[in-house]
């Protein structure tokens, strides 16, 4: 398939090419380099990340600044430089989580990425790839040697060019690496090829290694020349959260690997947004002296009914419940729609007024992050939590209240109206909010 | 045909494997890298094809292992051009010839030069192909060889792989399946360390002086579809020495063949001088 490719300017200023591939749970893929999309819509080689698009997701790639169809003219090469490459493709995208799959000299980068943004790299593969450059360079025979044939690249580019896809490829077929030569020709000049290189060799992530916290998967790809064990091991040993395999079939192992998180996070019954969501924060009004005048085990039970019920209302009006343990008594429950939030948040009074548990109930908007607890229960986070948790405490008993972005989100929709209640300053956010009440329309 | 292989003894002592294929006029072929009846033993390459191609056309072609190649004795290193001339003529001494064609291809050119231009009496042609006057040009002018320097320091320590990445080189990137069961050949031809002796020394050695003082006739063969065949240096060779004539083409075999035809006397219809009694004449123009 020919790929769409669209820009995503870097904070350095440079036009990085990107293509999103398929439809699915998002994974970025930085490829073995030179111009991901380049050499991938080229046709040559294979690339492993067709079956992942295969298997259901929506695959990101790029090319690097320097090669293939991103502005050429920028050689900051330095990891700090290709990471801006990253970050601007991460934000033009929105991705807000995402699993990173990185391929040999892309992997440092990736690395890089993981530690920087724990709250966005979801789950990280590193195959075929290292922790510092010099090494690479030593141990991989058609690294070693393509690196001494350096004085030869831009005075004979296409010699070069044969004789370092013969040796990547292994030496295994003539006419694959020729054509693979001519891609890398047109991807890149011989002197963005040789910044590369030294950029390469020069990078070394080793002590990153133990700040990276996601699950991650280390690969050795045993057909690949360019794949060495001991340098993976470095790898797999030095991250706290890793595993090793060897393998010839790179696909099926990614996509277990990342069957097997989404599996966590997937005893939700229905999948909870990442992005931005409308958040209600429901609890149980003056729980405390409840509990004295009815007794612990009273409450309990009685909090135990509300909390289902509480649910299937948010589920009633298109609303995700999350299920996480940090809440006590309350309820959080994200939406994707202002009015059905606000809909949700009256019945759910309605149920507790029933119940004779009156809630404080808070509505606010802005971006949430999904993440699965320890537990492997799903659970969000971000400031926009927070905020609508202050809220919901501001609310008289059985009252739902909403900041000003959820009244202008719903304010034609809702069919209910808003009474001022004026800027509040919330504990623990830097910016007084205002807020409004929710009143049935007259 | 499997060779058989015979064993010459060099003035210096060292043993050198040699073959004979066919009969006919001869053509001795000077000794390369990885041993020339070691590579002809294993099939791999065109070097069989070419060899029995001529042998088919009558030819008697001779061939050898250089000292520290294939069959031949492997201890002594000395791949100096005075030492590649011992084994030559050894060869040549142990196969009893005495007058014959020499055909030098890449690194077998300076042997064949300095041959032909201290015993014109006895070399009949002499063809140069895909080689040079000078080592350093070649190691300059071609990629291949500029490359397979540039991995000297991997030699010995990848010998399997830096064997692969020059027989891909050296074979123009074409058929990797034929450069790796070549590089096979070449890695039970000779040692990593013999063959960076060998290479060192062909960068050094410089004919171009000898040049003007080949007088048999000469062809030059620039050899199309061998990327170790550089038209530039073989016009070299080709406008320095006398009675030479400079052709390009793929024909090796029919080159070559043409080539030796030429000559004072048609090759196969041998109407020659008798051997034993003989009643001589002498005549002499007189004072």
């Amino acid at each position: 398939m020919e790929p769409r490719i669209q820009y995503a300017k870097t904070s350095d200023g440079v036009s990085i090419a990107y293509t999103v591939l398929g439809n699915g749970p998002p994974i970025m893929f930085m490829g073995p380099g030179f111009g991901d999309i380049h050499m991938y819509s080229s046709g040559v080689i294979p690339y492993a990340s067709d079956r992942i698009v295969g298997v259901g997701r929506r695959v990101i790639m790029y090319d690097g600044r320097g090669t293939g169809s991103s502005e050429r003219g920028n050689t900051d090469y330095s990891l700090e430089g290709r990471l801006r490459d990253l970050e601007a493709i991460i934000d033009r995208t929105g991705i807000d989580r995402f699993a990173l799959w990185c391929m040999g000299q892309s992997g440092p980068t990736g690395i890089a990425c993981a530690v920087k943004h724990p709250d966005r790299v979801s789950r990280l593969v590193l195959a075929a790839t290292y922790a510092k450059g010099a090494d690479w360079y030593k141990v991989i025979p058609a690294l070693r040697s393509s690196r001494a044939l350096e004085t030869m690249a831009e005075e004979l580019w296409e010699y070069h060019t044969l004789s370092l896809a013969h040796a990547v490829t292994g030496f295994r077929d003539s006419d694959l690496a020729n054509r693979v030569a001519a891609v890398l020709r047109a991807g890149m000049s011989a002197r963005a090829y040789l910044s590369i290189r030294d950029a390469n060799e020069k990078v070394d992530v080793i002590d990153l290694l133990p700040l990276v916290t996601q699950p991650t998967l280390v690969l050795h790809l045993t057909a690949s020349p360019l794949s060495n064990l001991d340098l993976l091991r470095v790898l797999a040993s030095r991250i706290p959260n890793a595993r090793l395999v060897s393998t010839a079939a790179t696909a099926p192992v990614i996509d277990a690997f990342l069957r097997e998180g989404e599996e966590q996070a997937a005893n939700l019954p229905s999948a909870l947004p990442s992005g931005t969501a409308i958040i209600l924060f429901a609890d149980i009004a003056d729980s405390t002296a409840l509990t004295e005048r009815v007794g612990d085990a009273a409450f309990r039970a009685k909090a135990r009914e509300l909390g289902p019920a509480l649910r299937t209302r948010v589920r009633e009006c298109g609303g995700t419940p999350v299920e996480g343990p940090t809440l006590g008594d309350g309820v959080l429950a994200v939406f994707t729609s202002a009015r059905e939030a606000i809909e949700a948040a009256l019945r759910c009074g309605k149920a507790g007024d029933d119940a004779g548990l009156p809630l404080h109930l808070g509505l606010h908007a802005g971006d949430v992050t999904r993440e699965g607890d320890p537990d492997g229960r799903d659970n969000v986070y971000g400031g926009a939590v927070n905020i609508a948790a202050r809220i919901s405490g501001l609310s008289a008993p059985g009252e739902v209240l909403v900041s000003d972005t959820v009244r202008s989100l719903a304010r034609t929709s809702a069919g209910v109206r808003f009474e001022d209640r004026g800027e509040q300053a919330l504990k623990g956010v830097g910016e007084p909010v205002r807020v409004w009440a929710v009143r049935e329309a007259e | 045909m499997e060779p058989r292989i015979q064993y010459a003894k060099t003035s210096d002592g060292v043993s050198i494997a040699c073959a004979v294929f066919g009969d006919g006029p001869p053509l001795v072929f000077t000794g390369i890298a990885f041993g020339d009846v070691h590579v002809y033993a294993s099939g791999v390459g065109a070097f069989k094809q070419v060899t029995d191609a001529l042998v088919g056309l009558g030819w008697r072609f001779i061939m050898y292992d250089g000292r520290g190649m294939g069959s031949s004795d492997r201890g002594n290193t000395d791949f100096s051009l005075e030492a590649r001339l011992r084994d030559l003529e050894a060869v040549i001494e142990r196969t009893g010839v005495d007058r014959f064609a020499v055909c030098g291809i890449l690194q077998g050119g300076a042997a064949a030069i300095a041959y032909a231009a201290n015993h014109p009496g006895r070399v009949s042609h002499l063809v140069l192909a895909a080689t040079y006057a000078k080592g350093a040009d070649w190691f300059n002018l071609i990629p291949a060889a500029r490359a397979i320097r540039a991995l000297d320091t991997m030699a010995e320590e990848q010998w399997e792989y830096y064997s692969v990445a020059f027989a891909n080189a050296a074979t123009g990137f074409r058929d990797s399946d034929l450069a790796n069961r070549l590089a096979a050949v070449f890695r039970s031809g000779t040692s990593a360390s013999a063959f960076l002796s060998y290479l060192a020394a062909s960068e050094k050695m410089d004919l171009t002086e000898m040049l003007p003082l080949v007088s048999v006739p000469t062809l030059v063969v620039n050899h199309s579809a061998n990327p170790l065949s550089n038209l530039h240096l073989l016009r070299v060779l080709a406008s320095r020495i006398p009675n030479a004539r400079l052709v390009t083409t793929d024909d090796l075999v029919g080159t070559i063949d043409a080539f030796l035809r030429e000559g004072a006397e048609p090759v196969p219809s041998r109407q020659e001088l008798p051997s034993g009694t003989a009643i001589i004449l002498f005549a002499d123009i007189a004072d």
